[in-house]
Parts: structure tokens; C-alpha cells; sequence
């Protein structure tokens, strides 16, 4: 399910490419476009207010985790970094290499 | 319970070594799993990878419900995939309107994506002290604000300002996303420890 929501980025790129299809070339017509994608944010924004907070959330706030704090989440990722940061670099060359393509 | 697979040579210590005995193991179909007993004693084992399933079967699964919430989760990663894009493919009318190069424009693009790794950890500790659902819908509105600033920014100074703002925001909208499209579905096949989630968290944050 995680791969398909990644394609939302692709899908994403693809209607904001006919949208500058749509609206042909004239200079000012780039303004249509950011419109277009505002009213799809906001409109995204009010969709999920429609929906309640996550299950899973409700129930760690129950459990007494209220979440980390910033400190503790630096913490942490230090000591992931020391522990696995060749793994890190390897990863961000491919991602990278993956964008490039 | 003692375990009836295959014993394996423990994980290579190095990067090299590490490098090798991955490369290896990707010709072979079983698994290396490092197991720890009731001792507290770790070693590897090999194990068979659990059969692949049809995935209309695994889709079956998901109640409608659940399908609404992906859908959710999927639009506003969408949402903010096309406002970043909205810049990035019309580069030249930009420039013809400010007046500048294209490359002065994708300045633009460059401030966004390195403010997108802050507003991703500034946003990922707001989900998980105030929920989802609020910063999530603040975010996606800030962020639909932010592309209607954009098209009243007068110079190409304000221009920039607005996409790095844009950039701080646009980071924000995955994690949520995610968690809201992801976090109802039964078949859970997505990294589960934290520890790994941020060595794929780190990479993704600075590409």
C-alpha cells in the first residue's frame, strides 16, 4: 500500500503537467495553475477535518506517551547516525541517483 | 522454542565485509535473520521469506472505510506533489514573468527542498504531540495559503521568501499523510522498527 501511495507524488507531477498543458503558454497563465493547486490543498485541508484523529494516536496518548520531545527525537537520531551512518550515505547516493533517472 | 531453520554465519562486521555478504545473500532465496534467544543471545538463522500473496486478496481486505482514508492520505500527497510542480514545469513562463532566467527561477526549487527536510521534522513531532488530524489540516491549508501567496509575490525577492515558506510546509504533508492513508490498513507490510524508519527517513529528507 506504502508503494502506491508514493505514486501520489508521480500522479501529482502528472495533473500539475496537464494543467500547464491546459493552460497553454502565455506568461500569465501560470497564475491558473497555482490556483488550481491551492484549491486542491485547501480543499484536501477541509477533506480531512470530515475525519477523526488517528486510532493509534488516541491510543498512545492513553498509554501516557505524549509524544517525544524535540530533544529526545535529536537524541535518538545521533545515535542512529553514529550507529548506521554509512547505511545513511549509501542510501542518500541512491535516492539520489533514483531522482536523477 | 528452539528454532528448526538453518543456522547462518553471523552478520560481517565492516562496510566492505557488509557490502559482500549483502551481495551474496541477494543470490539466495532464504532470508538471514538475526534471532535473539530467551538468553538474551543473538545469532543468525536463515529463514523462508513467507510465501508472496495475491495482492486482490490483500486489497479484499481493506474495508471501505480503510480505502477512504488511503484515498485521503494519497490526495494530499498529491496535492503536494502538484503544488511543487506547479513551479518546477513552468520555470519559463516564470522567468518571462519576472524577468529572469530560468536557472534564477529554480533557486526557487532549491530553497523549497531544503526547507522541506526541516518542515518534515518540525511537522513529524507536531503529529505525534497534538495527532494527526490537526496539524495535518492546518498544514494542508497553510500550504494551499502559500500557493495563492506566491501568485500575489510582486518581486522576485518575495517570490523566493514565499517558495522557502512553501518549501517548510510542503515537508510536512508526508508524514501525516502516510500515517492517515497507512496507519488503517490490516496488512501492515511497512517498515515496523523506528530504528530503521529512520535510516530511510534521513535519505529521504535530504534528496
Amino acid at each position: 500500500m506504502s508503494g502506491i501511495l508514493q505514486q501520489g507524488y508521480s500522479f501529482g507531477y502528472v495533473l500539475a503537467a496537464c494543467a500547464n498543458l491546459g493552460v497553454g503558454g502565455a506568461t500569465n497563465t501560470w497564475k491558473t495553475v497555482f490556483w488550481v493547486g491551492a484549491g486542491f490543498s485547501i480543499a484536501v485541508g477541509f477533506l480531512r477535518v470530515l475525519f477523526p484523529e488517528s486510532k493509534q494516536f488516541i491510543e498512545a496518548k492513553k498509554a501516557g506517551k505524549s509524544g517525544k520531545t524535540p530533544g529526545a527525537f535529536w537524541a535518538e537520531s545521533k545515535v542512529m547516525l553514529k550507529k548506521e551512518w554509512r547505511m545513511c550515505v549509501y542510501c542518500i547516493f541512491l535516492m539520489t541517483w533514483v531522482c536523477i533517472i | 522454542m528452539a528454532s528448526t531453520n538453518r543456522p547462518a554465519d553471523p552478520l560481517a562486521k565492516g562496510t566492505f565485509a557488509t557490502a559482500k555478504q549483502g551481495f551474496k545473500d541477494l543470490f539466495v532465496w532464504d532470508q538471514r535473520v538475526v534471532v535473539r534467544n530467551d538468553y538474551g543471545e543473538e545469532y543468525c538463522e536463515w529463514q523462508r521469506p513467507e510465501p508472496l500473496k495475491n495482492p486482490i486478496t490483500l486489497f479484499a481486505q481493506l474495508r471501505l472505510k480503510d480505502w477512504l482514508y488511503f484515498l485521503v492520505g494519497f490526495l494530499a500527497w498529491t496535492a503536494d506533489a502538484f503544488d511543487f510542480h506547479a513551479l518546477s514545469i513552468q520555470t519559463t513562463k516564470l522567468a518571462a514573468y519576472y524577468k529572469t532566467s530560468n536557472t534564477n527561477i529554480t533557486t526557487a526549487i532549491t530553497l523549497t527542498l531544503l526547507l522541506r527536510s526541516v518542515g518534515a521534522a518540525a511537522f513529524g513531532l507536531c503529529g505525534d504531540k497534538f495527532g494527526r488530524k490537526w496539524p495535518m489540516v492546518i498544514n494542508m491549508i497553510i500550504l494551499g495559503l502559500l500557493q495563492v501567496a506566491t501568485i500575489y509575490a510582486a518581486t522576485f525577492q518575495q517570490f523566493l521568501a514565499v517558495r522557502s515558506l512553501f518549501g517548510l510546509f510542503m515537508g510536512g504533508v508526508y508524514g501525516n499523510a502516510i500515517s492517515m492513508a497507512l496507519e488503517n490498513c490490516p496488512y501492515v507490510c511497512s517498515l515496523q522498527d523506528p530504528n530503521q524508519m529512520l535510516i530511510v527517513a534521513v535519505p529521504m529528507l535530504v534528496v
